[in-house]
Order: C-alpha cells, then structure tokens, then sequence
C-alpha cells in the first residue's frame, strides 16, 4: 500500500508513520512530504497512490490546495484530513472535495488506525490478516444478547453501562461492536425499539398516550410525543387514531 | 434601578390611592352641581318672593275691585228696601198694622196685592232675589210670593230684628241661613234687612228683609280666581261669613298672613263688607317648585353629560401617563431600549420628553460600563490567544502524543488526546446549549484525565439513559459538578463517581453522587446558604483572584451554576444538595426537558 504523509512538523509525522507502520505490517510505502507543493510533486512522480493523509496549514502550498489538485489529478484517490482546525470552514471545503475523514489533533491512536484499516479493506479486495476471522460469531451472540436485553428493559432507563454490565463488556467497546456489527448507533437502536413498542400499545392498548411513553422508558410525553413523530410522521394521538 | 419598595406602595400614613379619573370626575360633578344647585336655590326663593309680592298686589287689587262692586250691588238691593219709604200705601199699610203684637192676622187681599205689586216693581229682574218680606209689628208678613210666603212671622224665628234695630234704620246684611218665612222648603239664602220707620214720625212701623240666593255674589265673584286654590270670603260687620254660603254662616276666625297663606283684606266703605282673599302659599310656589324641577332636570342632564365627557377627558389625560407609566415599569425590569411617545404636547408630552432622556442617558451609561467590561474580557482573550495559538497548542500536544507513541507509551499517547478533546470543548463557545451526549462526552475526557492522574483511586459510573442523550444542557454544566465531587469527596480511600439521570416530570434530573469523605456540616451550611442566596452572578473580582486557595472560587462555581441555571430556566431550577445522604455527597441538577425538535 503507498502512502503519502503529508505533514510539516518532523514528530508528528513520524508519529503518524508509527500508527501507519502499527496497522499495515506488509507491502507498505510511506512517502513523507512537509508541504503541499513537495507532496503533490510526489504525487505526481509517484506511480501509484493508495491513500494520502495531510495536515492543513503548511507553508508552501497548504492542504486544502493539496486536496484540490489531487482532485484534478485523480478523482478516486482516498485522502484523510489530519488538523488542528476544527473551524466550519476548513472542515467544509476538505469535504466537497470528498475526503475520507476529518481527524481533529491530537487524534486518538485508534481513530486513525480505523481509518486506516477500514481504506486498506475497502482498497484491497483480498481479506485482511486472519486473527479477527474467529470473532464474528461471539460478537455476533453478544449483540443479540444486547438486542434482548434491550427489548425485556424498554420501559426501564437503559445506559449504556446498563448493557455493557450485563454482556461483561467495556461500554465503548459495546458501542463500538454494536455499531460495527449492525450498522447502527446503539442509542438510535434503543429508540427504534421504543418506538416500536410505542406503536405496538397506541394500536393495541387503549392506554393514555402519557402512560405509553412511561412504559416506553420515555416518561416525559412531550419529548416522547416529538420522537414518536420523528420517527413515524404522527403524533402519538394521530397514529392511534389512524389505526 | 428598582425603586425601594415603600415608595411603590402608599405607605400607612398617607391617603389611599384615589385615581387621576375619579379625581376628575368628582370635581366636574361638583363643577357643574354646585352652580346650578346654587342658581336653582336663589332662584327659587327670589321667584317665590317675588311671586308672593306679585300675588299680594294682585289679590288687593282684587279685593279692591271686588269691594267697589259688592258695594255697588249692595246699594242696588238697598234701593228694594228704601223703595218702601217712597211708597205712601205701603206706609200706609205698615201704620194699619203696627198694632201690638198677635198670631193669626188677616191680610186683606188689597194690602198683600199691593205690597205685592211694590215689591215685584222693585226686584224686577232680579233673579238672585229669593224673596222679598216686610214684616209689620202685629206679625202680619208681607211678601212678593203669594203663595210660598207665609202670611204670619214669629219673633223667635226671626232673630235678626233685633240687630236691624239696633242699627236703627241702617242696613243691616245677614249671613246665609235657612229662612223659616217660606211655606215650602225654606232656601239657604243671605239677606239684607232694614228697619223701617214712619219718616214723619221717625216711628218703628216694621221690618223689610231681602233674601238673596248666592247667584248674585257669584255673579261678582266668579270672574274672580286669583291663583288655583285661593279661596274669597265675605264678612259682614260682626264678621259673620256671608259668602261662600257652603261654609254654613259660622263665625268662622279671620285667617292672616302667615307662614302657610296669604290673605288681603279690604272693606267695602258702605255695608261694613269685609273682603278677604285667601291665597294658599303652596299656589304661589307650584311655578317656583316648577322652575326648580326644571333646573334640576337640566343639571341632571348636566350631570351625565359632564360624566360623560369627564370619562373622556380623563382618557386624554390618563392615557398617556398610563401608557408613561408602562414604560417606566418596563424600563424597571431592565429593558432599557424603551422610549415612550411624545403624543400631546402638554406638561404630559413634558414628562414623556424628560423619561425618554432620562433613560437614554441611564441606557447609554449602563451600555458604556458593560461595553468596557467586554472589551476588557475581549481583550484579555485575544491577549491570551496571541500568546497560544490554538493550532499552535493542539500540534503540540500532538507531538507530544506521537512522541509518546513512539515509545510505547498508549495512555499518555490518550489522555494528551483527551486533554486535547477538553481543550477544544473549552475553547469552542459557539453554542451556549449542548445536547447531554456531549456534556457526557466531555466529562468522559475530563475524567480520563483524572482517571490517569488518580490512577485506581477513581471509579465512575455513568447511568444516562439513551433518551436522555438528546437533551439540551448548559454548556460546561457537568464538569465543574464532577471536578467539586472529586475534589471535596476524594481521601485516601478510593472514591466512586455515579451520575445518573431521570425524568420528573417535564424536568430532566441529574444527580452526581460519591461515597467519599461527604461533606462537612460547615460546608454544607455554607453551599446552602449560598445556593439559597439568590445574588446576582459577580464576576470573581480582584479580591477572589488574589485569593489563591481555589476553595473560594470552587464556591462561585457552584453558585455560577445555579444563577446561571436560574436565569435560563427559571427560580424553580438549580443546583440542590441531597442532605439525606449520611455518607458521600449527592448533588441534584434540575434542568426542564429540552430537545432539539428538528434532530433526526
């Protein structure tokens, strides 16, 4: 995999070698620029370019220019922003250009390595090293454990901790595996089963609307009544009405 | 700004508040009654003097009128009674029969034709005469009605010829009676009676007597009304009433001038008649009483019309320095932006002119200091953040990080990260409300740190219910809440950090609780009282800066907070300590439910 670094300070380039270096371990080349204008020469010379990460600010040419012209040059290249800036601006013109992520320094060592893995994967049709292959299943058990768990406490207060108690789990890294494993945020999950089951009583009870949302673990009924019509475009009273 | 209070109230001694309308109404009822109450008062009485006057003069001049021609008609029923003294045979007869006196004479037919035919020459035409009577002094009776008239008179029946003698000759006018000299039913009638002597001998030869129904009297009488009730009387000498008949001859007393009528008086100068003309004084005042209905009918017109236009006019007035008065409590709540308008240019427009200058000036010096005080925050800040670039800092700590990435050293390599995520959050004051999610988030980093710094000594548990995630929070809420637990709670023994939330309700409530060391009765005291103290926020001033020791300044944290939760919220939201707790410290944050209604 070729990868151009694109950074003007010397340690944090060479930190970012280091995660690169921890997450690829073979086939790997690192080409390393400190400004704009010696990174899209690189790029240019360079006879292939499977991902560039870049700072912003740089003298010379700085990265927003960086990401213009690699754009002219090659639509497909993957680009990661990697910035001390976090203002609205920057974030949005890097991605018109279409950048893979926007990374806020100091990053976490994990974000990056993510990232990272995640561009290798989607780049490489070939399946990454084995050492996860065995997971899946567990993983797999744990989150229908969760998604019971989720269902039998709907009209408790569920918290993450809640959750990861039950499974023996770190509750970032439930979160993390919930999101992986089923595309979709936890707290939005335990929302849609909520609403559900919301649904299941406005139809099939003839409960008061307040009480609904008490047995949904959503005591307050305006703010119940709010989700309810985000998620279903009625109003508790105008969905139960509408059969 | 805020008045003192006493000054907003009437206090105790002074009167009670009467407003500027009644005011107004009450004098313009006492400007337009008074007057005319007044005018209607003198009105009255000059009218009903004047009027009595008037009436006075009126009924003598009547009186006087009446006299001349009751004194004329009396002469003219006179001449009946001296036409016997130009009449030789009646003379003749009355000597014939003024023997002694006896019952049962015999008139001839001669005698009685011929008084007769002397007496209906005399009353001819004059209807008002009953009848005419000449009594001779043997108790022969001679009359013009030959077949009602008795032939015979008794001198108990006649009383009167004693006072016809003693007025010897003269005329003598008795008041109405029933006269026992008819045959058939006797009429009431007055009479005028003479005595009649031989005018030779100046001897007594008998008596003539006049009856006279009342048509006479009324004849001169009728025409004569001077107000509606007034009533005319007519005495003779012994002040018997002679007319009106009806009141039954009685010698009834003479009424006189007082409070109740008015009487005129006047006496005929022959006859001895006595005229007297009795006005009720209530007759007199019914056109005064009529004047005066008037005039208060007109001022009770005037009365609603005054109201009316009172209620108007007090409007003009009022209006405005209500509408000045609104203002001015507006401008008390703070908002200083308030001008009322100039609408009239009076006193009033006067008053408005010098508010509206008064608090542009208290605007514009209340704007002056808080713009110093920006500007001097303002200029700290950029003071501080020329002196660290932010991008300058994060690169930093990123190389620091990835220094310590190189060497293997994870935990450092994440809390610098944390430490950066902090930073950034601190920094970044775009919005003033996050949702709970990212205050989590926040005090996640923040206790990473302290996690790091602390090492096993802290332990935390973070119990939000994913509903709760999406609420809407004061920025930098939590933190300083987590940073005090940590602070006060933590002692040798490892301390564990819960913070959990609930629905109340319509509130959100957030309870970050230890089980450390709890807190001293004298702090509680102290964050009680300051919690309950509901002081304005005081930027830490020079003083709190100088004291060094942070516990002073963790105090104005806790307060901060809760002014600052009271102030978006509301006096029913804040900070409040959980005092049931007997080990450890519970602190409670009540926020209202918000969300964002356009997330998702």
């Amino acid at each position: 995999m070729n990868i151009l670094l694109v950074e003007d300070e010397p340690k944090i380039r060479q930190g970012l070698r280091a995660i690169i270096e921890d997450v690829i371990k073979s086939e790997l080349r690192i080409m390393e620029a400190d400004n704009g204008r010696a990174a899209f020469e690189l790029f240019r010379t360079a006879e292939r370019t499977d991902l560039v990460i870049t700072d912003i600010r740089m003298k010379e040419m700085d990265g927003l220019e960086l990401l213009r012209r690699i754009k002219q040059e090659q639509k497909e290249t993957p680009i990661v922003v990697v910035s001390g800036h976090d203002e609205f601006e920057y974030a949005r013109e890097a991605l018109r250009y279409g950048v893979v992520d926007y990374l806020l320094k100091p990053i976490e060592r994990v974000e990056l390595a993510k990232v990272i893995a995640r561009i290798q994967a989607e780049g490489k049709e070939a399946a990454p090293a084995g050492d996860e292959s065995a997971e899946p299943d567990k993983e797999r058990l744990v989150i229908r454990k969760v998604k019971e768990l989720i269902q039998q406490s709907l009209g408790l207060d569920i918290s993450l901790q809640f959750l990861a108690e039950r499974v023996y789990l770190h509750p970032k890294y439930l979160s993390e595996t919930f999101k992986r494993e089923t595309g979709q945020n936890l707290s939005d999950y335990v929302t849609e089963r909520r609403i559900a089951k919301a649904k299941q009583l406005l139809t099939g009870t003839t409960l008061k609307v307040a009480e609904v949302a008490a047995m949904c673990g959503i005591p307050n009924h305006k703010y119940f009544a709010s989700l309810f019509k985000q998620h279903t475009g009625a109003t508790p009273t105008e969905y139960r009405e509408r059969g | 700004m805020s008045m003192p209070p006493s000054s907003m109230r009437p206090s105790r001694l002074s009167p009670a508040f009467v407003s500027l309308r009644t005011k107004m109404l009450v004098l313009f009822c006492l400007m337009i009654t008074v007057p005319f109450l007044l005018s209607g008062a003198i009105t009255y009485s000059k009218y009903s003097s004047r009027a009595a006057k008037d009436a006075q003069a009126y009924s003598d001049q009547l009186a006087e009128q009446v006299a001349i021609n009751l004194e004329r008609y009396v002469r003219e029923l006179e001449r009946i009674t001296l036409s016997l003294y130009y009449d030789d045979n009646a003379l003749n007869i009355l000597t014939r029969h003024s023997g002694a006196f006896r019952t049962g004479n015999y008139l001839t037919s001669d005698e009685s034709s011929k008084m007769n035919q002397l007496i209906s020459s005399a009353i001819y035409e004059r209807t008002e005469v009953a009848g005419v009577f000449i009594f001779a002094l043997d108790g022969s009776l001679f009359s013009n009605l030959q077949e009602t008239g008795r032939s015979n008179w008794l001198p108990p029946e006649n009383e009167w010829m004693r006072q016809a003698e003693a007025d010897d000759g003269g005329l003598t006018i008795l008041p109405p009676a029933a006269s026992p000299n008819y045959l058939t039913d006797p009429p009431q009638v007055a009479s005028i009676a003479r005595l009649i002597k031989n005018p030779y001998t100046n001897a007594k030869l008998g008596f003539v007597k006049v009856d006279l129904t009342s048509s006479g009297f009324e004849r001169i009488l009728s025409s004569v009304q001077i107000t509606e009730n007034s009533t005319l009387y007519i005495f003779n000498r012994n002040g018997d009433v002679i007319y009106p008949f009806e009141s039954g001859g009685g010698t009834g007393a003479l009424p006189v001038n007082d409070s109740r009528t008015l009487v005129s008086e006047r006496e005929t100068d022959y006859g001895g008649l006595r005229i007297v003309g009795i006005i009720p004084r209530s007759d007199l005042q019914k056109n005064a009483r009529e004047l005066i209905s008037f005039i208060l009918w007109i001022s009770l017109a005037s009365l609603l019309a005054a109201y009316l236009i009172s209620v108007l006019a007090s409007n003009q007035l009022v209006k405005p320095i209500r509408s000045l008065y609104m203002k001015m409590k507006r401008v008390q709540n703070g908002e200083l932006s308030e001008r009322a308008p100039i609408l009239t240019n009076d006193e009033i427009g006067l008053l408005t002119a010098g508010f509206n200058g008064m608090v542009s000036q208290l605007d514009k010096n209340i704007k002056e200091i808080y713009e110093l005080g920006i500007r001097e925050k303002q200029a700290e800040l950029s003071a501080l953040q020329s002196q660290i670039n932010p991008h300058f800092l994060y690169n930093t700590l990123e190389s620091i990080s990835m220094a310590a990435g190189r060497d293997r050293h994870d935990e450092l390599s994440r809390v610098i990260s944390s430490l950066g995520k902090l930073l950034r959050y601190t920094v970044n004051r775009q919005e003033s409300k996050v949702t709970l999610r990212e205050e989590l988030d926040f005090v996640e980093n923040y206790l990473s740190i302290q996690s790091f710094r602390l090492e096993d000594r802290l332990r935390t548990d973070i119990r939000v219910d994913f509903s709760h995630e999406s609420v809407l929070v004061p920025k930098l809420l939590l933190q300083p809440l987590v940073e005090n637990a940590i602070e006060h709670g933590m002692d040798s023994r490892p301390l564990t950090l819960t913070l959990t939330t609930k629905a109340d309700d319509q509130d959100l409530l957030i309870r970050i609780e230890d089980d450390g060391r709890g807190i001293a009765p004298e702090r509680l005291r102290r964050i009680e009282s300051m919690l309950a103290e509901a002081e304005p926020i005081r930027a830490p001033s020079a003083e709190d800066a100088a004291a060094p020791s942070g516990k002073k300044e963790k105090g104005f944290a806790l307060r901060n907070i809760h002014r600052r939760l009271q102030i978006l919220y509301g006096d029913a939201y804040g900070l409040s300590l959980d005092k049931s707790r007997t080990q450890g410290a519970a602190m409670h944050v009540r926020i209202p439910f918000q969300w964002e209604e356009s997330q998702q």
